[in-house]
């Protein structure tokens, strides 16, 4: 009884905290050395089933963030919130159940021997059961294709297949938030190609799921319902990806690529053609061949 | 690239199915039966020459390569040469029964004495090839952490050791590839690891060490953070994925080992002398 | 400065339950003064060949010819009951003879590895880069004045010189392991992935940098999974696949060539499949001068006069 007040105590959410946000940062500045902050003042409030990007360039402050929210790092200063839950010391390992965090190196991030093992780690975490495991492994793996890869010792996998099994690994747990820290970065194409759709299913199968894609690839951050723009530990602008990749000015000032048909209509508007704003590439397209 | 002695052959053979604990006990009482003493020399040879036929039809049931096991150690020979001639000629104890070849007295107890060490010497690599050959070396670790985890009870973290060992397990490949890697990228701006003057080697060393420590590092802190993403708590209660079932081979290699255990401790205490019962002389040692 | 691969093959791990089949059959030129892209997905044997063209690996059988560095494990055979068979013991022999002044070879031919700033060592950015013309017995003057020269062309200027590698940004680290090779002078530059990580302007400085080294005389070969770079940079292009070449063409071609790229996991770069659009709706676009977003304008602005 006197267990079961505690968790509630260590659990209480705060009433000033919307009630559908699943993240919500007040003030956060986080510094790994005096006087250089790496984020200041972060103000943002993802809400429960939002898929969200955060783009900007290398050291930005995009995977900081990340471990800020998973409680691995600790903020100098400010608050995050989990489903209204204020993050502290004593909470933070309770709060990281609702979390999934999966990392850009696939090698690192192997802990198992072998495929189950890796994804059955952060269940032995859970203490859960051995048959209980067994099944959610299975399903986890099946997921991810890689369910014929059981028994594979991470030296004869590929970096893609690796990645999928750390996907794998995180969801397993169950997560309601799916942090991806540039997981696709050290892949090729098709390796890219197969996380996006991975997550895109997962997504599909559990609507509620809140995903949090950090990235300096635009076609990812397409995937997401809003754009967080980052920039020297400060965010620039939060908006839909139509809004955030029509901005290019901005994009090319944080040193990201602008996409394909902007930059076009940007290439052709210097050459005296006169382009009008357009929605997608079709209408270019028919625009210019008029 | 050569088979290593005692890596893991991923064969499917009944030993290999064996649970490791079961594995680990039996290698054990092995290597206690090799060691106890039962009696006079002879009884030495001949209960060692009995354990020595059971290991190779193990190894041979296992598949693992008893031959090749001795050709693979050819320092060992060396040293077993030399351990013959020195005995032979500077004989420990000058006492028993002796005869000469040519004009050097040779003791019957030198004999006895050099081929019980050889003896022992080859029960013993053989027995733990056939652990180590048979057994995943994760396995190995789970079977030591079952063995040792009455010190739980004296506060000795052995959960702890046994994750560490496991993880150091895990990453010895990815070591490898990793070192591999610098090697070769080294080779290419002109280091040459096997030639060169004193003072070249110790600095194509360097290059290969330093940046293989770093690396090391950034995945031993990426591999913190992935742990700790996905749960782990070294102070709170994990579960096991794999546990493996007892099966009823199991049991039979457990009654096995259980008689075997009790045979050998039987021979040790009552020195049962075979030769006496069969009325058989032999020189005197 | 060109290389000539014939009848190349590669087996790892071979006679072993895990042999592996990594290169089959690779016949290839690289010409002087090439910039070719190598292409191909994980596991198509990129990385393998790369690693033939400075010694690093020996072929299982064929013929590697580096501006007159012969590397010579062709067939070699011998009588058996009056037949001819392939005596692969001698080849074997061969193999693993000692390459006769390999220096000479690494020399010629420079190898940016993937993610090339592990192989940083050294406590300052001067000394790491001095490392490999130091190796390949340069004077000491003219050590520096490489090293010098190769971090100014990669960005990196003396008020770094002092510093130690392991301080600096991951996009500075990488610059300064690139700039380690070409202060080896290479006349062949391979570089394998070597904008992965970086983000769009890391990316296009590196690139900007390659164009620079190519323009100065040095042949490259890229291996590369972006189409992009392979359209805007590169002259020839070599499709790697399962271990074989499936292709050697122009990007131009290349790109061009429908057939080929639906059964094969390529995706023509942004730009050419816009232009090719336009082409089919009538604009008449002449797909040679189409590099990139700025030359596709141009084309534009000139189809529709």
């Amino acid at each position: 009884m006197k267990n079961k007040a505690k968790l509630s105590e260590l659990l209480k959410k705060e009433n000033n905290i919307p009630k559908d946000s699943a993240v919500y940062l007040k003030d956060l500045t986080f510094s790994y050395e005096k006087n250089h902050p790496i984020l200041k003042k972060i103000n943002l409030d993802i809400k429960k089933g939002q898929v969200v990007a955060f783009i900007g360039h290398n050291g930005s402050g995009k995977s900081t963030l990340a471990k800020l929210i998973d409680g691995i790092l600790i903020q100098d200063s400010g608050d995050i919130a989990i489903f209204q839950t204020i993050m502290n010391d004593n909470n933070a390992l309770l709060l990281r159940e609702h979390i999934g965090l999966v990392f850009q190196n696939p090698d690192s991030q192997f802990i198992g021997a072998t495929v189950e093992d890796d994804i059955a780690f952060g269940l032995e975490n859970q203490n859960m059961s051995q048959v209980e495991m067994q099944k959610r492994v299975i399903e986890c793996a099946e997921l991810v294709g890689m369910e014929n890869y059981l028994k594979s010792e991470p030296s004869n996998l590929s970096g893609g297949q690796k990645q999928r099994v750390a996907i794998a690994g995180a969801i397993a747990r169950k997560p309601e938030i799916l942090i991806l820290d540039e997981a696709g970065a050290m892949l090729d194409p098709k390796g890219k190609i197969a996380i996006r759709n991975i997550i895109k299913k997962e997504k599909e199968l559990n609507p509620d799921l809140t995903i949090i894609l950090i990235t300096h690839e635009l076609e990812e951050a397409y995937d997401a319902d809003t754009v967080v723009v980052l920039s020297s530990g400060q965010i620039l602008m939060v908006d839909t990806p139509e809004k955030v990749f029509a901005n290019d000015e901005l994009l090319k000032n944080i040193g990201l690529d602008i996409p394909f048909a902007h930059k076009l209509r940007k290439s052709l508007i210097s050459l005296d053609i006169d382009v009008p704003e357009f929605n997608n590439e079709e209408e270019l397209l028919n625009f210019l061949c008029r | 690239m050569t088979l290593t002695i005692g890596k893991f052959t991923p064969f499917n053979t009944v030993i290999h199915r064996l649970d490791a604990r079961v594995k680990l006990i039996g290698l054990i009482i092995f290597l206690v039966a090799t060691f106890l003493s039962y009696g006079t020399g002879y009884m030495n040879l001949v209960i060692n020459g009995g354990i020595l036929v059971i290991v190779i039809i193990l190894s041979i049931i296992s598949k693992t390569s008893f031959l090749k096991l001795f050709k693979s150690l050819k320092a060992m020979w060396m040293m077993i040469v030399l351990l013959l001639i020195l005995n032979i000629f500077l004989p420990s104890s000058s006492t028993g029964d002796f005869f000469f070849i040519g004009e050097v007295k040779i003791y019957y107890r030198t004999i006895i004495n050099v081929s019980f060490i050889l003896l022992r010497l080859i029960i013993v690599l053989a027995e733990t090839n056939i652990f180590t050959s048979t057994t995943k070396p994760m396995d190995m670790t789970y079977a030591l952490e079952w063995l040792f985890s009455p010190l739980k009870v004296l506060k000795v973290p052995i959960h702890k050791f046994s994750m560490t060992i496991s993880l150091a397990l895990r990453f010895i490949p990815t070591l490898a590839e990793e070192s591999e890697r610098i090697m070769k990228a080294q080779a290419s701006r002109g280091v040459d690891y096997r030639q060169g003057k004193l003072k070249d080697k110790v600095k194509a060393i360097i290059s290969l060490i330093i940046p293989l420590f770093i690396s090391s590092l950034t995945t031993s802190s990426e591999l913190t953070d992935a742990m700790e993403a996905r749960g782990y708590n070294p102070d709170s209660k994990r579960s096991r994925y794999k546990l493996q079932k007892w099966s009823l081979r199991d049991t039979f290699g457990i009654i096995f080992l259980a008689v075997l255990l009790t045979a050998i401790i039987i021979l040790a205490i009552y020195r049962f002398d075979l030769f006496t019962y069969l009325g058989v002389s032999l020189p005197k040692l | 400065m060109s290389i000539i691969i014939e009848h190349l093959y590669h087996t790892y791990d071979e006679g072993l339950p895990t042999q592996q089949i990594a290169l089959q059959d690779i016949n290839c030129i690289f010409d002087d003064h090439c910039f070719t892209a190598l292409i191909g997905q994980t596991g198509s044997g990129k990385s393998t060949l790369i690693q033939h063209l400075n010694g690093l690996l020996i072929p299982t059988s064929g013929k590697i010819d580096i501006n007159s560095y012969l590397i010579d494990i062709s067939l070699i055979y011998k009588e058996k009951k009056g037949q001819q068979v392939v005596d692969y013991k001698a080849m074997k022999k061969k193999r693993k003879a000692k390459l006769k002044d390999i220096k000479s070879l690494r020399k010629k031919v420079g190898i940016v590895f993937q993610f090339p700033e592990y192989q940083l060592f050294e406590d300052t950015v001067i000394k790491d880069v001095s490392y490999g013309p130091k190796n390949f017995g340069l004077s000491e003057t003219e050590v520096l004045e490489n090293s010098k020269k190769a971090l100014d062309l990669v960005g990196i200027d003396s008020s770094y010189y002092e510093r130690t590698p392991f301080e600096l940004s991951g996009g500075e680290k990488r610059r300064v392991a690139i700039a380690g090779i070409i202060a080896m002078k290479p006349d062949i530059l391979v570089l394998d992935e070597p904008t992965v990580g970086l983000d769009a302007s890391g990316e296009e400085k590196l690139l900007t940098l390659i164009q620079k080294i190519h323009a100065d005389g040095t042949s490259i070969i890229l291996a590369t999974h972006d189409m992009d770079v392979v359209l805007k940079y590169c002259e020839r292009a070599i499709v790697l696949d399962r271990g074989k070449i499936v292709k050697e063409s122009s990007p131009l071609e290349l790109f061009q060539d429908r057939e080929f790229l639906k059964h094969s996991s390529l995706e023509p770069p942004k730009v050419f499949s816009f232009a090719l659009k336009l082409k089919d709706a009538g604009l008449n676009i002449n797909l040679s001068n189409v590099k990139d977003v700025s030359s596709l304008a141009q084309e534009i602005k000139r189809a529709r006069g």
